[in-house]
């Protein structure tokens, strides 16, 4: 599937939320986008992806 | 020939910016089509003129109207109908409010739930006189200070979940200035799924010391 722009192998089986902690973020610190559409948190669960998936994920770094 | 003379449609005989200023304002200076004639230029239909007599203090609304004289006309209107918001009023904030203030932006919507301290005086848009003030307050007393015409609604609040629609669902875009990694992403994943007609721009980690041209640029 596509992680942020770059091809990756990914496990089979591997759930939003195993990538992500898998990526080693933050979940309180990123925002994700799931095929063009934002991920709500109540959504970084255990669903599935698939090789067709592309996932951005944005760190946000503090300051401001 | 018809021109567009401070700002609005308007028959004129004069053909060239000095006649104009003889006939209108001697000594004054003419702005045409966004650049300030620094000598005779002659007039053509459809020439968007400015006149700004130095020894004059316009009214509030010419000073808003002089404020874009620098600008094309079709960027001034596009400026002065967004509604802008901006979330958080620290070095970013305070400083990108004052610039779209300059810029003509119509209307500003504000928040930040702090107080201005000594601390703040070296990057934020903030002065001695202000310390101890809701920078909500100091926020917009400056505003105001630019240009008297521009609308602020300000909220001295901490952000939410809950109330980030009420207060910024009607922007047509909004700045995400706020100071934490954990309130930036709540706010940038709160306007992506709960105002979905609201553009929202957020700059992450431009801080520190060193040489300017080690600073890059790369798109995606």
């Amino acid at each position: 599937m596509m992680v942020n722009g770059k091809e990756t192998a990914i496990g089979e089986g591997m759930t939003r939320a195993g990538l992500i902690d898998s990526l080693g973020y933050s979940k309180s610190r990123i925002a994700v986008e799931l095929n063009g559409s934002i991920v709500p948190r109540s959504e970084y669960d255990n669903t599935i992806l698939g090789d067709d998936d592309r996932i951005e994920i944005v760190g946000m770094v503090g300051r401001g | 020939m018809r021109i567009v003379l401070n700002g609005t449609p308007a028959d004129t005989e004069f053909k060239s910016t000095s006649e104009l200023l003889n006939g209108m304002c001697p000594g004054g200076i003419a702005v045409v089509n966004s650049f300030t004639a620094d000598a005779d230029i002659e007039l053509s239909e459809g020439d968007s003129v400015f006149i700004l007599n130095k020894d004059h203090i316009p009214s509030e609304k010419e000073a808003d109207l002089l404020m874009s004289a620098r600008d094309p006309s079709r960027i001034r209107s596009k400026l002065r109908s967004a509604s802008i918001g901006i979330a958080g009023l620290g070095g970013l904030g305070s400083n990108i409010a004052a610039m779209l203030v300059r810029s003509g932006i119509g209307r500003l919507v504000i928040s930040d739930m702090d107080t201005v301290d000594a601390t703040n005086l070296n990057r934020q848009n903030y002065f001695y006189d202000d310390l101890g003030r809701p920078k909500t307050d100091a926020t917009e007393d400056l505003l105001k200070r630019i240009s008297p015409c521009t609308e602020i609604e300000k909220h001295q609040c901490r952000l939410t979940p809950e109330n980030i629609p009420d207060i910024y669902g009607n922007c047509d875009i909004v700045c995400e200035a706020l100071d934490s990694a954990e309130e930036k992403a709540m706010f940038i994943n709160t306007v992506l799924e709960k105002c979905l007609d609201t553009i929202i721009i957020s700059g992450l980690g431009m801080a520190g010391h060193g040489h300017s041209n080690s600073i890059t640029t790369k798109n995606g």
